[in-house]
């Protein structure tokens, strides 16, 4: 009777009151790439962290080849042959590549190791293809983020681990070095006849590279199946758990001919560096409706953001809301005026607790002479927890204590609590975030627009602006190269060349 | 006749004031290549004074009493390493906050030296104890200038001089300082990988609190021969910006430590010289000089990527989502 190389039976973890991974059963053999599938929040790196030794399990057995498995940190899952290649790499930077790879190889002597290891290593990234043996002395500062994962890839192997974990690993590569990716994980399988656990949210890699694919929704696994006996369609539904995965823009209201809420005219804005980012820049966006501005990333996207909504000034150029000129204005100016930005990042203070955060928009109206009104400010909390259903441990916690979702959420529904509010400026206001919460902020955005207020959407992903949008501008290169007056026309594949097509001009 | 007097009198005086500046530099270097092992750990030991002032009255202490210079220096050392360890303790194991616990820690040496010299030698004249002397380094000694200003001097300039190769050898070339860098740089993957962080920041912070209590000893028994509770008068603070001007490298700080002890014995030539100037704005020198290069790596280059990237943050195995 022969064991999985590695099985896992009612994994547990709890968070406080928070349940992370409720009951995991998961089985990986040598020589296949089980994939983990799931939404953000759906647990998948709390499992894959359990699995390294980073986390304890609450509850639940885990085996390697057979043998009860209770790695106490990641040196000891190391020494039991698990290894796992985190999303943000663990490499230190101003280290050599080969530092890198011996780093806590031999214990702390006096000698240097480094010279031993060399030709091994070499060896070793040739066999695998990972195209690592003249790049040893160089500074993992001076590599491309493709080679920094195969640095890592090649620092784990060398540990002779039976078990490779890969945690979102493709997320920062571009589309050539996936390929490159993939064909490294097929060798390693094939010819190494290792186990690999992917974790992604991608539906189509994991279509693509896996023998077996484990489906997370809620902590609990949703089902196990094979790449044969599944489209992409059901996958999305066992990662989402909803029927519907129809555009939002389906219950498009039509208010009619509208009062213009910004008008923005021949705005040129420089970056910090003092390059023009927003060139010359015109746009109209009217009462009940949503603009989407898309572009690849650093294309002035963000840098229009700002200066539409106070926080840039511009070089040139007009800002007009609701007919009065507003360059120059500050953000608070603008806030008090009913023009709200939510910003790229979460726009949480992580020390501070949920109903601070929650006030932090119009904290001067929660004070009576100088101290904070707590009742009122906790109540306040409380209305946007429930509202937006905000899944807190305790509405003590402090934000750092919530998930990236979470944190979302608290801010859009403290954004949104406004209610002077007259138009909404949000940049990538679902980057990171899990289907659901995706969805929910997708509904509270279109909800603004069927209530008459306007939103100035700034965003990377393209499927976003397609399907809540009414117009779209594409931005490339700190101009607009073009408008779009009815997405629901257009295909993806004509937008996503506007983004990319460079000296368009 | 005359002018040839002269140039030979500036000569005399060139050599012996470099000469001088030599015989200065222990305390720096000392100090500096320990505090450059803490801070390449990750831990900023702020109160490195206080540990020199420590051990200033311990090395005096041990060798008044004692009358062996060798005890003296061992006696220091116990008291620095003691002291580090308390700082360890706070830092490493409890997490508390360096920059505090540092600043605890050069109230709690420069208290306790205070305390220990007021109830030893209560009223009087502070006792003297002998200066180490010079050894003459057969043959190289004979070399004309280089022969008086490097070997010519005492065993403690010998030592710290050559330990300065040995640290930066330690340091980048072998496999415990490639640990101690990873600490430094970023602990959390130091400890994914089995380097065991806790035991080097340990080590080094121990190290570190040794050489400036020798830095200290060396203040009393090397130069002055006695003990006050300035007689440290800001080196160790001095120190922390040495570190970085150095950019964490002990061959850097040869040549950092030189310059400003010569800076230091102009200041204390100026002082006999002159002895109406006034002394507050000279002693200032090493602090201003300090700050001037501070200001001027800054605004030349970077001294980012020098800087270990953990510097100052505790690390914590955690559990938490």
């Amino acid at each position: 009777m022969s064991h999985p190389l590695l099985e896992a039976r009612s994994v547990r973890k709890e968070f406080g009151d928070v349940v992370a991974n409720r009951d995991v059963d998961f089985e990986l053999e040598r020589g296949e790439v089980h994939s983990i599938l799931g939404a953000n929040g759906a647990g998948k790196s709390t499992f894959m962290k359990i699995l390294y030794g980073i986390h304890r399990r609450t509850d639940g057995k885990i085996f390697v080849d057979g043998a009860p498995y209770n790695p106490d940190s990641p040196a000891d899952a190391l020494t039991q042959g698990i290894g796992l290649v985190f999303q943000e790499f663990k490499l230190i930077e101003p280290f050599s590549v080969l530092d890198n790879i011996t780093l806590g190889l031999d214990g702390a002597t006096f000698d240097d190791n480094s010279a031993r290891h060399r030709e091994e290593i070499a060896d070793l990234s040739e066999t695998l293809g990972l195209g690592l043996a003249d790049r040893l002395d160089w500074r993992v500062s001076e590599l491309a983020e493709g080679e920094k994962q195969r640095v890592e890839i090649l620092k784990i192997l060398y540990r002779d681990v039976d078990i490779l974990l890969l945690d979102e690993p493709t997320s920062i590569l571009t589309p050539q070095e996936v390929d490159e990716f993939f064909g490294v994980l097929d060798r390693l399988v094939e010819e190494e006849d290792l186990g690999i656990v992917l974790i992604t949210h991608k539906l189509d890699e994991a279509l693509a590279i896996s023998d077996r694919i484990t489906v997370l929704r809620d902590g609990d696994v949703v089902g196990e199946t094979t790449p044969a006996d599944v489209d992409s369609e059901t996958l999305a539904e066992m990662m989402v758990g909803h029927d519907d995965v129809a555009s939002v823009a389906d219950h498009r209201v039509d208010h009619g001919e509208q009062d213009a809420a910004m008008t923005v005219d021949g705005l040129t804005v420089r970056n910090a560096r003092g390059q023009v980012a927003v060139d010359d820049v015109s746009l109209t966006v009217q009462d009940g409706e949503i603009v989407g501005i898309v572009g690849v990333e650093g294309n002035g996207q963000t840098e229009l953001a700002r200066a539409v909504s106070g926080l840039l000034t511009p070089d040139s150029g007009r800002v007009d809301f609701h007919g009065t000129d507003v360059v120059g204005a500050s953000r608070k100016g603008l806030q008090d005026e009913g023009l709200l930005l939510i910003p790229d990042s979460h726009g949480v203070v992580e020390e501070f607790e949920i109903p601070e955060n929650c006030i932090l928009d119009d904290y001067e109206e929660y004070h009576d002479n100088f101290v904070i009104q707590g009742d009122r400010m906790r109540s306040t909390a409380q209305r946007v927890v429930e509202e937006y259903s905000v899944k807190i441990p305790g509405l003590d916690a402090t934000a750092s204590q919530l998930s990236g979702g979470n944190k979302q959420k608290l801010t859009i529904g403290r954004k949104l609590g406004d209610e002077n509010r007259r138009m909404v400026v949000a940049v990538n206001p679902t980057k990171g975030i899990d289907v659901d919460t995706k969805r929910f902020i997708h509904d509270k955005l279109v909800q603004e627009r069927n209530e008459g207020r306007s939103v100035l959407l700034v965003t990377t992903d393209l499927d976003e602006a397609l399907s809540i949008c009414d117009r779209l501008a594409v931005i490339n290169d700190g101009r607009i190269v073009s408008v779009f007056d009815d997405p629901a026309s257009v295909t993806k594949q004509e937008v996503g060349l506007a983004m990319t097509e460079s000296e368009s001009r | 006749m005359a002018l040839d007097s002269l140039g030979q009198l500036t000569e005399i005086v060139t050599i012996s004031l470099v000469s001088t500046s030599v015989a200065l530099m222990p305390p720096y270097l000392l100090a500096t290549i320990g505090e450059i092992y803490a801070e390449q750990s990750g831990v900023i030991n702020i109160g490195v004074e206080g540990i020199m002032v420590l051990g200033a009255f311990l090395g005096f202490f041990g060798q008044y009493v004692s009358s062996s210079a060798t005890v003296g220096f061992l006696t220091a050392a116990i008291g620095g390493a003691v002291l580090a360890l308390l700082m360890s303790y706070l830092t490493v194991t409890r997490l508390r906050n360096q920059i505090v616990i540092g600043l605890g820690i050069y109230f709690v040496g420069f208290g306790l030296a205070s305390y220990l010299n007021t109830i030893l030698f209560p009223g009087g004249t502070p006792p003297r104890i002998d200066t180490l002397s010079a050894v003459a380094i057969p043959v190289l000694s004979d070399v004309p200038i280089l022969g008086r200003v490097l070997f010519t001097q005492n065993v403690v300039v010998y030592l710290s001089l050559l330990l300065a190769p040995v640290a930066a050898y330690v340091l980048f070339r072998t496999a415990i300082g490639r640990e101690i860098r990873s600490v430094g740089e970023d602990p959390g993957v130091a400890d994914s990988l089995g380097v065991d962080v806790f035991t080097l920041r340990y080590a080094c912070l121990i190290v570190g609190g040794i050489l400036a209590a020798l830095a200290g000893a060396y203040l009393a028994q090397g130069v002055s021969g006695r003990f006050s509770r300035f007689i440290v008068d800001g080196r160790g603070f001095i120190v922390l910006g040495l570190v970085i001007v150095s950019l964490w490298d002990p061959r850097k700080a040869v040549l950092v430590v030189f310059a400003i002890s010569l800076l230091d014995s102009v200041q204390i030539r100026f002082q006999s010289a002159f002895p109406d100037a006034p002394i507050q704005l000279l002693a200032m020198l090493p602090f201003v000089a300090t700050i001037v290069i501070l200001v001027v790596i800054r605004l030349v280059g970077s001294i980012g990527q020098d800087m270990p990237d953990a510097l100052a943050t505790n690390y914590e195995r955690g559990d938490t989502q």
